[in-house]
């Protein structure tokens, strides 16, 4: 067993997911980064950072992906899409590629890398087995002007709590967090700007979350909140959608 | 060094509370009626000997326990009396104890934080505000409890104080003891894991929200109930 712990990491090349290899790594974890591509990313390959180039819209590969990667104490759900498109404006192409990145990627890869948390935990029951960590969206809960993106992110809670009821009895947390409007590329470039400037006028700071503030929220589900925390979703929005 | 204020410090949740600020390094002032089962004992550690029911008096508290970096208004009061014959006397306690003495507190605490730009408050509230209670006044006023923080992370959150919750799920404290035991099976049936919680996991939760979350997280609610209601 390696003296430590390792996470994976999607979307991991910019943005929140960026901002989590850092935070995880300074909390002493490897990460396996994973992202379709890392051009302008400043990842580095290292003893303790390995990258992985993956399509998570090959849902049938994520098995054999993971069963490549070893060990996995931690797995970050972070990567995602949006299309910002209207719901007439949307092609198939779009739809299949947010419902398979966003939705279908993530459930796969829960049930593959938590079959190897379930053994250790059948192993060392009072041992940790492992911790997943979903990234959704306060779209989850309002009305959005991308559909898909909206739903897709619903589904992420559902899901959640789905594994959570599923896995917890066997000691593995199951959470999400929600962002409200964080400073990405995401938001900048992808999110129409009628949608962003709806969401910032509610916000109480009158500013974008950074991905560092988003990134302590994941480092803390994914190493220090309670075993007993489980199935939940932490709003992260200052104010932008209250609960 | 930072302060801390913590009510209902003298048992169960607050006690662990308690207990975690001063793990994490920091002074903490723990206020409750009764310090009959209070063993905690440290030189960072003063007692605040006060009966939250007098809130008016909760202005001038506050005015002599000096600098507060951060609030958790843990202190909380139930009976589980028939919905048809709660006496006058014990819902005025619940209403004034769980929901009117917070209030206080934070309306108390907040000129010298807003004057310092900084402060943090956890309000503990319970998976009950959403569920319904056996205790009628609980619900209601964990219920409210909630409500009010977002009103006040709404009314300091530009002066950079943050204002969040934690909703446990059945504890085991001297509190979980009076639920009827058919809640206590309720609750069984539901979580994840097939036990309650434990004061020291919400007692982490809350150092969390207290010490070291980020500041993007404002006006929200924690839940730690492990299943009993996914919301």
């Amino acid at each position: 067993m390696p003296g430590h712990r390792v996470a994976l990491v999607t979307g991991a090349a910019r943005g929140i997911g960026r901002a989590i290899v850092d935070a995880l790594a300074a909390d002493g974890f490897h990460i396996v980064a994973l992202d379709l591509d890392f051009e302008g990313s400043d990842l580095v390959e290292s003893g303790s950072l390995a990258l992985v180039r993956y399509d998570l819209t090959d849902i049938a590969g994520i098995a054999a992906l993971v069963a490549s990667l070893g060990r996995i104490d931690v797995l970050i759900n972070n990567a995602g899409v949006q299309p910002g498109l209207a719901i007439d404006d949307y092609t198939e192409a779009a739809r299949e590629r947010a419902l398979a990145v966003n939705l279908k990627a993530p459930v796969e890869l829960i049930r593959t890398v938590s079959q190897q948390m379930l053994e250790r935990h059948r192993a060392h029951p009072s041992g940790a087995a492992g911790r997943i960590v979903n990234l959704t969206s306060v779209a989850a809960f309002m009305a959005h002007t991308d559909l898909w993106y909206g739903v897709t992110k619903a589904g992420i809670v559902s899901f959640t709590r789905s594994f959570a009821a599923r896995l917890g009895p066997q000691g593995i947390q199951v959470n999400a967090v929600a962002p409200g409007p964080i400073d990405t590329d995401m938001l900048n470039k992808a999110a129409q700007p009628e949608r962003r400037a709806e969401l910032m006028q509610r916000v109480w700071s009158h500013r974008t979350g950074t991905p560092q503030e988003l990134a302590e929220v994941v480092r803390w589900l994914a190493a220090d909140a309670p075993v007993i925390l489980n199935g939940a979703v932490i709003d992260v929005t200052d104010g932008c959608f209250l609960r | 060094m930072p302060r801390a204020l913590i009510t209902g410090a003298g048992r169960g949740i607050g006690k662990e509370t308690a207990r975690a600020f001063l793990g994490a390094g920091w002074t903490v002032l723990a206020l409750d009626k009764d310090f009959s089962s209070f063993d905690l004992s440290d030189a960072r550690l003063e007692r605040v000997d006060y009966d939250l029911t007098q809130v008016a008096g909760i202005a001038a508290l506050v005015a002599g326990l000096g600098e507060i970096d951060t609030l958790v208004n843990n202190a909380g009061t139930l009976y589980c009396e028939p919905y048809d014959a709660i006496p006058e006397a014990h819902k005025r306690e619940i209403l004034a104890v769980n929901l009117e003495a917070p209030v206080a507190l934070m309306q108390a605490l907040a000129p010298q934080m807003r004057k310092r730009k900084a402060g943090r408050i956890v309000n503990v509230g319970s998976v009950a505000a959403f569920t319904g209670h056996p205790d009628l006044w609980y619900g209601a006023t964990k219920a409210a409890l909630l409500n009010t923080t977002k009103s006040c992370a709404g009314w300091l959150g530009r002066d950079g104080i943050l204002v969040n919750a934690v909703a446990p799920g059945p504890t085991l404290t001297p509190m979980y003891e009076q639920l009827p035991q058919s809640r206590k099976d309720g609750v069984m049936r539901s979580v994840y894991s097939g036990r309650a919680c434990t004061p020291q996991e919400v007692a982490q939760a809350i150092l969390w929200l207290g010490s070291a979350s980020p500041e993007y997280m404002n006006g929200m609610t924690l839940d730690v109930n492990n299943g009993a209601y996914p919301r």
